[in-house]
């Protein structure tokens, strides 16, 4: 990517490699999947995510936030109900978005 | 004609932040080595307890993050540590990183991952450090994992055992440029990483059984180890993988 990408960009980005880091197919890439319970994510995975992420839109991810963003002292249920595929597709807009953006 | 004071060798670690590697940046700065880069992939609270240590033995301690998955961040890496020195004298690879399940079931993102992190980073930065080394040594960190069947370790067992190849096959290249390269490899080494082992407890406890020496391998084990390799001592010490395990794979 040579031109800063726009939001929508980055969201069929971060869908895509998604389906690559999850091994499925993209059709099951959705805002509602659930990484650990629909598309079987596991950690390894997630850290192969964040690299590709980061590799192509040359920002940093910082995993620990992200996860606390979801919540404080959630259950086991909770955390995986709520670490869907629109949850990493936004964070990573607003976040690529907040390192542009002129201090 | 004096020749001088001799200049202060400088040594790049990477994974130099926690662990083994902080156990070796250490190692290196009570050995007298000047300058230290600390190669590291996010964890800026755990390096700069690093740089405390480094700088605790009166070396100086530059912390240079880079993730070694991507090839374009080695070469960032390197144009930072030009920025530093001309010179490089020391090279130990202890970055590693790899999934913990069986190789039967291993998938090839995981696959591709652990090789990169572990392997062909290691191959990268060689190839970066020898332009910089008119002599000098080079140490990976391996484990038995590279040589012998460990269960849940297949993906870095084989990652391990690239690296074990590329020690032997680089150290027969770079010995007429009086570069030396050798490995160290442990057994399980008490730190925050293996914690992540599934069934962590109940396989120290096996290994502590199993290991003549009757304790599970601390990370400063590893760093002698290293110390020694890199140390005129070991002169004569090309492309092997010296063990330091308390003798657990003797049985």
């Amino acid at each position: 990517m040579n031109e800063t990408p726009g939001a929508d960009e980055i969201r069929a980005m971060v869908t895509r490699h998604i389906s690559e880091a999850m091994l499925v197919p993209i059709k099951d890439v959705v805002p509602s999947a659930r990484l650990f319970s629909d598309l079987k994510a596991e950690s390894i995975d997630i850290v192969d995510l964040r690299f590709r992420v980061e590799g192509e839109l040359k920002m940093k991810i910082d995993q620990r936030a992200m996860i606390d963003s979801l919540g404080k002292d959630l259950t086991a249920d909770e955390f995986d109900s709520r670490f869907t595929v629109g949850f990493i597709i936004e964070y990573v807009v607003r976040h690529f978005a907040a390192d542009r953006s002129p201090a | 004609m004096s020749a001088g004071p001799r200049p202060q060798r400088v040594a790049l670690v990477t994974g130099g932040s926690r662990g083994i590697g902080r156990a070796i940046c250490r190692r290196l700065a009570r050995s007298g080595i000047g300058t230290i880069i600390v190669n590291y992939l996010e964890n800026e609270a755990a390096a700069a307890v690093t740089r405390q240590e480094v700088e605790a033995m009166g070396a100086v301690a530059h912390l240079l993050p880079a993730n070694l998955a991507h090839p374009s961040e080695i070469d960032g890496l390197f144009d930072c540590i030009a920025q530093i020195t001309e010179r490089l004298d020391v090279f130990v690879h202890s970055a590693a990183l790899g999934a913990f399940k069986p190789l039967s079931l291993l998938k090839a993102n995981q696959w591709d991952l652990s090789m990169a992190v572990n392997a062909r980073s290691f191959l990268l930065c060689v190839q970066k450090c020898v332009p910089m080394m008119p002599q000098g040594a080079v140490v990976a960190v391996s484990s038995l994992g590279g040589r012998r069947a460990v269960p849940n370790y297949g993906a870095i067992g084989a990652s391990k055992a690239a690296l074990e190849a590329m020690i032997r096959q680089l150290a027969m290249e770079l010995a007429p440029r009086g570069i030396r390269l050798n490995g160290v490899a442990g057994g399980l080494i008490e730190t925050e990483s293996i914690a992540k082992f599934p069934d962590y407890h109940s396989m120290v406890k096996s290994v502590i059984e199993a290991t003549p020496a009757g304790r599970i391998g601390q990370p400063d084990d590893i760093a002698e180890v290293v110390a020694f390799l890199i140390s005129p001592e070991a002169r004569w010490i090309h492309g092997q993988v010296l063990v330091a395990d308390g003798g657990f794979s003797l049985m």
